[in-house]
């Protein structure tokens, strides 16, 4: 069997520890609350039980039995799809997160669209342009950016765009249109980031004796900036770039919030104010996945792209 | 080898970018609202109260279309279940048999007249003339179908209104209580009573077929409520030909989605944007006091709040008008078991209110001393401390300065901000602030038997009083209205003898809307929002 292959199986095989150990805490968070899931699921659906209703609830939903039991149980119905209902809408989890996850991709394809159509140029020419006015504006820039709080980016360009140019709309999660401020307004900052990465990465290959070996023998810089230096550089963003690709795809919390999009960010901060714990549940797993999902890619990305790895490995 | 990397990488990004259009392209869409365009032709910054249900201005020549947001639907529209009747209402989807209007009185809607041939029974006449969104005529076999299904679904449905039994005969409702009692017709304004055609195959979760001025095109929960006016409405139809109804839960964003030209009206405003709308000529802000009040309620099983001098001296330590303004406008100052809105003697009754001497002779009065010298009163070595519960976040300020004033005559009170509202009882609160809806329904004893009566399910604080407990059983028997709000009066005026509670302010119904559209009324109660009288030009 392939090397590589053998590899992803032992990955995703060790996915499986993971998951559990996981879940287990994720129950326990529900079980270890001071809240009472009972009268939460009354409260959110507007009831006022009496006393013999809540028993009868705290039965039927095992809630007598022992911790392991109840875990068990959860376990053994979450690994058969089902991961209960929300107590606000009596949606199922599922349900619910597979009618937001779509949102959630669209902004995050647009985000990364965005952040890797500029931030990669604009690094490169900070880079190569280093200590010139344009690395100052750019790096002054990118400063402003990374410390610029990004729902403050958020008001101010539903403002600018919004209120005052009436160009765009300033909330829902309809056609493209509505997808480019959330998308801007995460981008800022995701461009600002990388910028300084890209420009420190290039920046430290270019003080390589490759570049001036490649000089020497006559080879054009551009040509070796972008065919050497360029790829070289990015493998160490690729890391970072996972984990951003998994915040995104956990959904911008605030972002969603604000511009109204109905993402799994949104779900998650209305499930938390509610104490809904089906659907906090499903987010911290599904956040679980992507975490696990976007690192084994990234391993393999360094696998493919890095041959040390790949013969050590 | 770098060309090879770039590659890859360039096939890794565009399948992320893949992954993302696909999954996008399987999420419903939310069709994008229309851009309002021009400016408001002028100012209109006031807080008018139109005429609700008058006959609708002539259309215009071309289609009409508005863009209106509420805060909130469930996962349902569906009138039967939970709450979620509350959004067909707002949305102007479905009518129930009566209703209150902006002056809190109760008004005939589908029902046009009543009589009471005993006691616990009520004959309704339906309105000739009225037909659903499908076109089928209202009557009352359909009344009392619809009211079935709604008893069948929610038992909030049988011991609100107490109903025992419906029977049906051409126009005539009749419904037997299961006890003589006085705020039936109120009940039935709530809008889980609301009557939809419970033999249309449509799902009442998505599309209730109602009688309302819109009929709902669809309906995407949290999201979107499409709607088209019915034109064959019993009242007159709306001037407007289709509405969409956004749901934008973030109070900032709705405001600055009327500010950027997406929405034309919406339901409820933040703090932060009331001034900047009212000092708007582009805009107009409707207002209303509400029925919503914001309480510190009192545990009379305490061993100081047991003493009526101490409950008096917090309520008069409490400057009402200095925590009004804390709170940006968004309340009215209350001072009394219901609000100036309800038509039960906030005039005429000895109110709470801010009287620091006051405060100070009471404590005197109870024996309480700053015997320390610490600023703080003490009674037999005890410290005269309280520790008072919120759950209500948006609330730390105000609570702040209640802390602050209650301080200056001594008390000393410690704020417990906690993550839910506890279900309150004798033993888990000493002074809890909670939101009371004083006028659910639009009628004072819901509010009366719960929290004042002896043994009432949610009279925590242990108050007993036996005059309040007469005036409850009188006002169970009472069905005229100047009967009603005479003992619903005595009763508060005891209350307020008794300071039962510390009554701190109404919360303010807003609605917003830029100058295009007319005919808006806001409601104290805020189950109604869309309603034929809405216009919109330009």
């Amino acid at each position: 069997m392939n090397k590589t292959v053998k590899y992803v199986i032992g990955r995703l095989l060790f996915l499986i520890p993971i998951m559990l150990i996981l879940s287990f805490f994720v129950f326990a968070l529900t079980y270890l609350s001071p809240s009472d899931p009972v009268m939460l699921k009354f409260q959110l659906m507007g009831e006022v039980p009496d006393p013999a209703v809540v028993e009868q609830a705290r039965e039927e939903m095992g809630l007598n039995d022992p911790f392991l039991v109840q875990y068990g149980r959860w376990l053994w119905k979450a690994l058969h799809g089902d991961l209960g209902e929300s107590y606000k809408t009596g949606v199922s989890v599922w349900k619910t997160m597979l009618g937001r996850i779509p949102n959630t991709l669209k902004l995050t394809g647009a985000t990364l669209l965005l952040t890797v159509l500029l931030a990669v140029p604009l690094g490169v020419l900070s880079a190569v342009y280093q200590n010139r006015f344009v690395d100052y504006l750019l790096r002054f820039i990118s400063f402003f950016g990374v410390s610029m709080p990004s729902f403050w980016v958020g008001f101010l360009l539903m403002y600018l765009f919004g209120i005052k140019l009436k160009l765009l709309p300033v909330m829902g999660s309809g056609d493209i249109r509505h997808l480019i401020l959330p998308s801007m307004t995460l981008a800022f900052w995701m461009i600002s980031l990388y910028v300084r990465r890209v420009r420190g990465s290039m920046l430290e290959e270019m003080n390589k004796d490759y570049l001036n070996g490649g000089l020497a023998r006559g080879l054009p810089k551009r040509q070796i900036i972008f065919q050497q230096i360029l790829p070289n550089s990015l493998l160490s963003v690729i890391t970072m770039f996972g984990m951003s690709i998994g915040g995104l795809m956990g959904g911008a919390t605030i972002i969603e919030t604000i511009f109204e999009w109905k993402g799994i960010g949104k779900m998650a901060v209305d499930a938390i104010a509610v104490k809904d714990f089906p659907i906090i549940q499903g987010y911290i797993l599904w956040m679980a996945v992507i975490y696990v999902v976007i690192n084994l890619i990234v391993d393999l990305l360094y696998r493919f792209l890095d041959p040390r790895i790949r013969l050590e490995g | 080898m770098a060309r090879k990397h770039l590659k890859i990488l360039a096939l890794v990004l565009a399948a992320m970018m893949l992954l993302s259009a696909c999954g996008g392209s399987s999420g419903a869409e939310t069709p994008a609202p229309a851009d309002s365009g021009a400016k408001p032709a002028e100012s209109s910054q006031s807080t008018q109260a139109s005429q609700p249900a008058a006959p609708a201005a002539p259309a215009a020549s071309g289609p009409k279309h508005l863009n209106a947001a509420i805060y909130w639907t469930a996962a349902t529209i569906d009138p039967a279940v939970d709450y979620d009747g509350w959004t067909s209402c707002r949305a102007g989807i479905t009518e129930t048999l009566v209703w209150v209007n902006e002056n809190l009185e109760l008004k005939p809607l589908l029902a046009d007249s009543w009589e009471q041939p005993d006691p616990s029974t009520w004959v309704m006449h339906i309105r000739d003339g009225v037909t659903f969104h499908n076109g089928n005529a209202v009557d009352a076999a359909a009344c009392k179908a619809s009211l079935e299904r709604t008893m069948e679904i929610n038992s909030r449905a049988v011991t609100t209104a107490k109903i025992e039994s419906i029977e049906a005969d051409g126009q005539n409702l009749t419904i037997h209580t299961s006890e003589p009692f006085g705020a039936f017709l109120f009940c039935l304004s709530e809008p889980l009573y609301s009557i939809i055609d419970v033999n249309d195959p449509a799902d009442p979760a998505t599309n209730p077929v109602g009688t309302g001025p819109f009929k709902c095109l669809s309906f995407k929960a949290e999201e979107l409520i499409e709607l088209e006016a019915y034109k064959d409405y019993w009242n007159g139809a709306s001037p407007i030909d289709t509405v969409s109804l956004y749901v934008i839960s973030d109070d900032s964003t709705r405001a600055v989605a009327l500010q950027a030209g997406q929405i034309d009206m919406g339901q409820r405003i933040g703090a932060a944007d009331i001034e900047t709308l009212k000092n708007d000529s582009d805009y107009a802000v409707y207002e209303a006091s509400g029925t919503r009040l914001q309480v510190l309620a009192l545990n009379h099983t305490n061993q100081f709040l047991s003493d009526v001098n101490v409950r008096k001296a917090l309520a008069c330590c409490i400057n009402y008008d200095a925590m009004v303004a804390i709170t940006g406008g968004l309340y009215a100052v209350a001072g009394a078991p219901y609000p100036a809105s309800a038509p039960y003697g906030y005039d005429q009754l000895d109110r709470q209110h801010y009287d620091l001497e006051a405060a100070k002779k009471c404590l005197a009065d109870a024996g309480f001393a700053d015997s320390d010298g610490n600023g703080y009163l003490e009674k037999n070595g005890k410290e005269l401390a309280f520790t008072l519960g919120y759950a209500d976040k948006s609330l730390a300020t105000a609570l702040e300065a209640v802390q602050s004033m209650a301080k200056a005559v001594g008390i000393k009170l410690t704020l417990q901000p906690v993550d839910t509202e506890p279900d309150l009882n004798e033993d888990n609160f000493e002074i809890f602030a909670k939101n009371w809806q004083s006028l659910s329904t639009g009628d004072p004893q819901w509010m009366l038997d719960n929290m004042y009566k002896t043994g009432g399910v949610s009279n925590a604080a242990q108050y007993s009083n036996a005059t309040v407990d007469a005036l409850c059983d009188e006002l169970t028997g009472a069905f005229e209205f100047a009967d009603r709000q005479r003992i619903t009066i005595a009763a508060e005026e005891q209350i307020l003898t008794d300071c039962v509670h510390v009554y701190l302010f109404s919360k303010n119904n807003f609605v917003m809307a830029n100058n295009k559209v007319s005919g808006v009324t806001v409601f104290p109660i805020d189950y109604y929002f869309l309603t034929n009288t809405i216009d919109i030009n330009g």
